[in-house]
């Protein structure tokens, strides 16, 4: 998609009039902020090792009615049956088929941006966030007032499916009032062929408040999923995040957290599980800005076939964050003579009471550990399998809630029976 | 901690001890830089053509590169042409010590080098580069008989012509990076080493680089090839004298170890690092420093002691081309006042077995601003590529910076790579465990900040192990609370 195919889909948007005229001149603000900066290539730092081929080589459009589903969807196959989920399918609200537990308000974007007098946050970070609000469609927010605690988990599913190259600009935010709490799922699913899909969420977490915050991007393989997440937490919050992505022909995470409050507390961690071409990319930046804060950033990737990975996470400790204790830990294991992965667990301290500690490794299964186990009479593939799941387990054993472990548990099964070979 | 607080300003307070500034008569070219500079300097170097257009061609190429602004580090753009690229002293060719100018002698022996001495104290020959010619290098005979030749580079372009065109520019191109094409367009003299095959030289290779000459840039090029089956310890070391603006330096140093070699490769840099309140004056150090384990079983090491300068970029390499060879990196980096250093290692995995380890220590005090930038790569044949890197940073005091950016790529699934790296202070619990034990916090300090950085120190050779201990003492103990 070259600029100005971007262009006239962008007049197209413009022509049309589901939001209020308040939107326009942000969207206009921030298409022309992304003109002036481009799409990133690889001689910016941030992006050097991911190449956004799949997004220039395709011409996608916008969603359009007739890409709306003709008839009512059946979303059982897509698991985690006990949970409120929102539906949106190709860019379009499924208002019959959503619900939301009570205590949740959901609001439209446009009553968001009324309620607030439009004095919202337009993150510009990368040019995907200028994207995102440039042409940000199915946009809404969920509210969960002060001392609210919520037991069921609200899911947000992104269902693509269509044969046509269709570009998705969700938007979302989250605020959380003080001492509230949620588990909160972002489900990517679809058959689709080229889609691409670039989603920005923006989380507020108030004074005292927890967030339990998964992300499933299982979506087809031929599919570009950028997701920019912005995370504020005030003191004493809880944010923790977790992963678990195998589908994407090219997946982007974009995630940045500012703990702004004493003691707030942000765990983010990642498993990533590649085969073919797929290219999936975890950018995170965690910035301490206020004392007695904790963060940790655990990712693991298991890569199969030429297909590749990053890793760049940062934790910055600002002057002043004294009592920082951060962590950083990226471990990948290469299963195939292709597949590439490339790390880059990065520290940026100015403050001098701080625990800041990083570690990488990258490698191939042990071929002592192998041994071991054939010799007690499994065959490769099992005792491969048995490590790799060795490997992925301490991701998945510390989720909290049992459905959506053994959800992950399954799909990352289906993975395992596919990808281990001899 | 009050009584640590006033250690910390005491020590944060202190001047360069080593500035001073020698008075001799030079011979400077004016400043500026343009082919005619080049050809003025090559003329004056009389050196062979292939040389002058070797230059030339690194000239135009830097003419049309943009200074890289990738590293954490900040200062003035620097204006090339306010730089004087020539300057040597002029008395020249002499064959004994007594024709050396008396003042520059006292110059070396305020450094510690006496030159006199030397041959009875430490059984080190010096090659002593003072503002880019070298006056004199003792124990050129011994050498000789071991078929070793250590000369200034100038000398190596006269007499060995044939290995310098062979390798210079083969492990960094004039081509590389902004302050290594600068470098290939104007340096001035360095050392050259060669090591003959199956020679293990009978002593160690000492530089001493002193930058004198207000405006004066300094561009070294060092190119040190260790022949199959040898073996050659080289050390590098200087300080400079006060100066209120700022200097340039860009050198370049190139390793070649062919099969079977070894190439052990030291420094210890002190260069004036700034006003301690302004951070101004101090020394820009641009440094390409890259090794190449050319055939099988060659090793590469390299051990860095940086405490000077007010501006360190320094990124020493190793390419491991030839299988089972091995690279190592040891630095300990201090920042103080107002300094900043931007360094770290590289290291390229091609052959198969290879071995990399990478050891840095980061320690960061006053307004100190430190960041470790490292490259492990491994490339798609290196079968079993093996890499270890710990990179750790104590931090002293609240408005100084430790930064660790890795890049870590790995194209290899048999290969094996490891990274940590941990940031913290000095903490209570161990200054409390000393204090009761009777150690004052002072003591105490220095010894957790030796400890600290002791498996570096452990990889110098002996010489230069007590100088670094030394300096330690200067920029930080103490300084720790």
């Amino acid at each position: 998609m070259n600029i100005s195919s971007f262009e006239s889909e962008f007049n197209k948007i413009m022509r049309r009039d589901y939001f209020t005229s308040h939107v326009k001149p942000i969207r206009e603000q921030a298409f022309n902020n992304f003109l002036e900066k481009g799409l990133p290539n690889k001689n910016w730092e941030d992006w050097r090792h991911t190449d956004l081929k799949p997004i220039k080589e395709i011409d996608f459009r916008l969603s359009e009615i007739s890409d709306a589903p003709a008839h009512e969807l059946d979303i059982t196959e897509f698991g985690l049956d006990d949970v409120h989920t929102i539906v949106i399918y190709n860019g379009h609200y499924q208002e019959n088929i959503s619900s939301v537990p009570s205590g949740v308000r959901l609001i439209s974007l446009a009553d968001y941006g009324d309620q607030n007098a439009w004095k919202i946050r337009e993150p510009n970070d990368s040019p995907f966030d200028l994207l995102n609000t440039a042409f940000m469609d199915s946009g809404f927010c969920l509210t969960i007032d002060k001392g609210i605690q919520i037991e069921s988990p609200v899911r947000i599913l992104y269902i693509s499916s269509t044969e046509k190259n269709i570009m998705v600009s969700p938007r979302m935010y989250i605020d959380l009032g003080e001492s509230s709490s949620i588990t909160f799922i972002e489900q990517y699913e679809g058959n689709c062929n080229e889609y691409f899909l670039n989603g920005s969420l923006i989380v507020e977490l108030k004074e005292n408040s927890r967030m339990s915050h998964f992300r499933i991007q299982n979506n087809s393989v031929d599919t570009v999923n950028i997701g920019n997440i912005h995370v504020q937490q005030d003191s004493a919050s809880h944010y923790t995040f977790n992963q678990f992505a195998c589908g994407s022909r090219l997946g982007r995470l974009n995630l940045l957290a500012d703990l702004n409050g004493k003691g707030a507390e942000c765990f983010i961690n990642g498993l990533t599980l590649t085969n073919n071409i797929q290219h999936i990319d975890n950018h995170i930046v965690t910035s301490h800005n206020a004392p007695f804060c904790t963060s940790s950033q655990y990712f693991r990737s298991v890569l199969q076939d030429r297909s590749s990975g990053v890793f760049n996470g940062r934790t910055i400790v600002s002057e002043g964050a004294e009592k920082t204790d951060s962590k950083q830990s990226n471990k990948n294991l290469l299963l195939s003579k292709g597949a590439l992965m490339n790390s880059n667990p990065q520290l940026e301290i100015y403050a001098d009471d701080v625990k800041c500690s990083h570690g990488s490794t990258t490698g191939a299964l042990d071929q002592d550990a192998l041994f071991y186990i054939r010799s007690r009479g499994l065959d490769i593939v099992s005792a491969k399998s048995l490590l790799i799941r060795a490997f992925v387990s301490e991701m998945i054993e510390p989720i909290h809630h049992e459905n959506i472990k053994s959800y992950i548990i399954s799909k990352f099964d289906a993975w395992l029976n596919e990808n281990t070979v001899q | 901690m009050s009584n640590d607080q006033q250690i910390i300003d005491s020590n944060i307070n202190k001047e360069y001890e080593y500035g001073f500034v020698t008075d001799i008569e030079s011979e400077t070219i004016p400043p500026g830089l343009n082919e005619e500079v080049i050809r003025l300097i090559s003329h004056k170097k009389e050196e062979p053509e292939w040389l002058l257009e070797w230059r030339l061609k690194a000239y135009r190429h830097w003419k049309k590169m943009k200074t890289p602004n990738w590293a954490k580090i900040n200062y003035p753009d620097i204006d090339y042409q306010s730089i004087s690229y020539y300057s040597a002293p002029k008395k020249k060719e002499l064959s004994s010590l007594d024709e050396v100018d008396p003042q520059l002698l006292e110059t070396y022996n305020k450094l510690g080098i006496p030159l006199e001495e030397q041959k009875m104290l430490s059984g080190v020959a010096v090659d002593a580069v003072f503002d880019s010619v070298s006056i004199a290098t003792t124990f050129k005979d011994e050498l000789k008989k071991a078929g070793v030749i250590f000369c200034s580079f100038s000398e190596a372009v006269k007499d060995h012509p044939d290995l310098v065109q062979k390798y210079l520019g083969t492990v960094v191109p004039y081509t590389d990076n902004y302050f290594a094409t600068l470098n290939s367009a104007v340096f001035t003299d360095g050392s050259f080493v060669y090591i003959p095959k199956g020679v293990k030289c009978p002593m160690e290779l000492s530089t001493y680089f002193r930058i004198n000459e207000a405006n004066t840039g300094q561009f070294e090029r060092t190119l040190i090839i260790a022949d199959e089956g040898s073996h050659v310890s080289y050390l590098e070391g200087c300080t400079a004298p006060m100066r209120d603006e700022n200097q340039l330096h860009a050198a370049v140093v190139e390793l070649v170890a062919h099969k079977d070699s070894t190439i052990k490769y030291s420094t210890v840099q002190n260069w004036y690092p700034g006003h301690p309140d302004t951070g101004e004056g101090g020394i820009y150090n641009f440094v390409t420093k890259r090794g190449t384990c050319l055939e099988d079983n060659a090793r590469i090491s390299w051990t860095q002691v940086e405490t000077g300068s007010a501006v360190t970029w320094k990124y020493p390499s190793c390419i491991l081309k030839g299988d089972n060879s091995v690279g190592e990196f040891y630095s300990v980096a201090v920042t103080n006042h107002h300094q900043q250093a931007d360094t770290g290692t590289k290291m390229i995995h091609l052959g198969k077995n290879t071995k990399s380890t990478i050891i840095s220590k980061g320690i960061s005090a006053g307004k100190g601003q430190q960041t470790y930038r490292g490259e492990v790569k491994i490339m798609k044949g290196a079968e079993q590529a093996r890499n270890f890197s710990q990179c750790d940073s104590i931090l002293i005091g609240d408005s100084c910076g430790a930064h660790t950016f890795p890049y870590i790529d790995v194209r290899n699934p048999t290969a094996q790579m490891e990274h940590e790296a941990t940031t913290s202070n000095i903490g209570e619990d161990q200054l409390f465990y000393c204090n009761q034990r009777g150690i004052s916090s002072d003591d105490a300090v220095s010894m957790i900040v030796n400890g600290f950085c002791k498996e570096v120190f452990n990889e110098l050779p002996m010489e230069f192990a007590i100088e670094a201990t030394k300096l330690m003492e200067v920029t930080l103990e103490g300084s720790v609370g």
